[in-house]
């Protein structure tokens, strides 16, 4: 069964059309990786996706029921997450009490508001096993806006599996981090999403590849090609489009 | 000096009153970035309300009743006015709600008239507590020290400790995240503008029968709520609470000692001839000089520091 599927979407801001009959089906488990150029449109995608943009037109089904268009929060719980392209950190709170916070829905402390989560021991377990598997337990008090920057986007991935989400979604989860910060992030993004689908937006080829399953390739809002990664790497179309060959 | 205890309790029981008022309009502002200058206009609402049900139904009713009105009232305002407002649109924001506290102070106009209705403290509440000197200190204004106090108790727990306190507090900085989280924030707006709303509206149940129960009451607390909470910090509950209190304090004392210029331009001038400016400055006194001291406050602290004691953003 696919997790996700996109058909035939499109979204027009104006007469602008940024996705253009974009096709796209990542099977339940799956790590999928979406590249293209710059100006591709993959951020307007996840939003697609995530509901913070609404579809011009085509539909997006998450396990098999029609998504296009419902409220963010409607799609947090109904377990599709995202992290986002600049970080979204609660800044003035320390690393634990920003896992507290998105844990509380997965404790049950998601409908009335008047209760006290603060001793729920069960819950104090979660944030300590998150920040255990994030390497995050020595910088547990650490205010989230001083930590170091690839500390900050390890506590987000973090953030974004603790209401354990079947679909995942990441945006360029490794951008402005060095080779050694990003390697070690690699191995963090396997081992959080396993048994999970994991749609992952990204600029780093080595990144994509050491990661994804497969690859569909974004080009001005269509996608032209999905495959595994060596087929990828050879496809002549893939080629020209980054090479910028299309227009000769 | 005997007079001390009770400029400091009048000082905190108008730094409460005032804090009450505050505290919703700075904690709207940290959710939904919209200044509402009609926030005053609730407080004014629940005094005169508040009248209308103690002549129906008694001072108590008022007490439940007017807040939970008001707090509905509330929803339905946000919902149908501050909701559709952008958050950068500042010139609309000040046009819709300034808008609206002028329709609401006309509205009670027409209803309630023109002049100050005689809104009465409750019959078990007249009388002394205790007497210092000569002076009573009354049983009503320390029943709503207390209720303020315990009010203000109430949200601090909430903000602290609550499901609901956690999610605002993470809410005022990254509202996209709360989302992504599977929060619904237009539900949480509601609560808060709503309780904003109620606590307004209760404090105006409670000092329309000390203070006065007239159509330009808003009006005239207006100025003072932005400086505390431009003072505070926007946003800031601990800000809002401090300025609150310390505004309090000093009107009260300043309107109380009513210290006069004279003695000090008397010994250095010697006695001043009527109609010079000597004279003028000897006639200046704290009393008359009160109401400037907030804005000269605000005045300062804007040059100082500009995001506001507490803030987080300069404005």
């Amino acid at each position: 069964m696919s997790a996700l599927v996109l058909e035939n979407l499109c979204k027009s801001f104006g007469k602008t059309e940024i996705i253009r009959d974009a096709n796209l089906d990542v099977e339940t488990g799956e790590r999928r990786a979406i590249i293209g150029p710059n100006g591709a449109g993959k951020s307007t995608l996840f939003n697609l996706i995530s509901g913070r943009l609404r579809p011009s037109a085509g539909s997006v089904r998450m396990n098999g029921a029609e998504i296009g268009g419902t409220a963010p929060h409607l799609l947090a719980r109904r377990g599709l997450s995202r992290s986002f392209q600049v970080s979204n950190l609660f800044a003035g709170l320390t690393v634990r009490e920003n896992l507290m916070r998105a844990l509380l829905r997965s404790h049950g402390y998601g409908v009335s508001p008047f209760r006290f989560p603060m001793g729920n021991r069960a819950l104090r377990a979660d944030v300590d096993d998150l920040l255990e598997r994030s390497d995050l337990t020595s910088r547990a008090n650490t205010q989230a806006g001083e930590l170091a920057y690839a500390d900050q986007r390890s506590l987000e991935i973090a953030m974004t599996i603790a209401g354990k989400p079947s679909v995942v979604l990441l945006d360029e989860p490794t951008a402005g981090m060095s080779r050694e910060e990003t390697t070690r992030a690699i191995e963090r993004i396997k081992q959080m999403t396993e048994n999970r689908t994991l749609v992952i937006v990204e600029h780093d080829m080595g990144v994509v590849f050491s990661l994804a399953d497969r690859i569909s390739v974004l080009v001005r809002g269509h996608v032209i090609a999905t495959g595994k990664p060596d087929d990828i790497r050879k496809d002549p179309r893939v080629q020209e489009a980054y090479l910028g060959a299309e227009h000769a | 000096m005997e007079i001390l205890p009770f400029v400091l309790l009048n000082g905190t029981l108008f730094g409460m009153l005032l804090f009450m008022l505050a505290a919703g309009l700075t904690l709207i502002y940290g959710m939904m970035g919209v200044i509402n200058f009609a926030h005053a206009s609730f407080y004014m609402l629940g005094a005169y309300l508040g009248y209308q049900v103690s002549v129906w139904a008694g001072f108590w009713a008022g007490m439940i009743v007017v807040p939970v009105v008001l707090g509905l009232a509330g929803v339905v305002f946000r919902r149908v006015l501050i909701s559709r407002l952008a958050i950068e649109d500042q010139v609309s924001q000040l046009l819709v709600t300034f808008g609206a506290a002028m329709v609401i102070t006309e509205g009670v106009q027409i209803i309630w008239g023109r002049l100050a209705v005689p809104y009465r403290i409750p019959e078990e509440m007249t009388g002394a507590l205790f007497n210092v000197g000569g002076l009573d200190f009354p049983i009503y204004r320390f029943f709503i020290l207390v209720v303020s106090f315990l009010l203000f108790a109430v949200i601090l727990l909430i903000l602290k400790q609550t499901r609901i306190g956690l999610i605002l507090s993470a809410a005022q900085s990254r509202p996209q995240m709360v989302r992504a989280m599977g929060y619904d924030l237009d539900r949480v707006n509601d609560w808060v503008f709503a309780a904003g709303v109620a606590v307004a509206g209760l404090a105006g149940v409670m000092a329309g029968n000390l203070l006065g129960v007239y159509p330009v009451m808003a009006e005239r607390i207006t100025p003072l709520l932005f400086v505390i909470v431009v003072v505070g910090g926007l946003g800031s509950l601990n800000g809002a609470l401090i300025v609150a209190l310390a505004l309090g304090l000093i009107d009260t004392a300043a309107t109380t000692y009513k210290l006069s210029a004279e003695p000090l331009v008397t010994a250095l001038f010697g006695a001043p001839e009527r109609g010079t400016f000597l004279a003028d400055l000897a006639r200046f006194n704290t009393t008359s000089f009160a109401p400037i001291l907030p804005y000269l406050l605000m005045l300062i602290v804007l040059l100082i520091r500009p995001r506001g004691l507490f803030g987080q953003r300069d404005l």
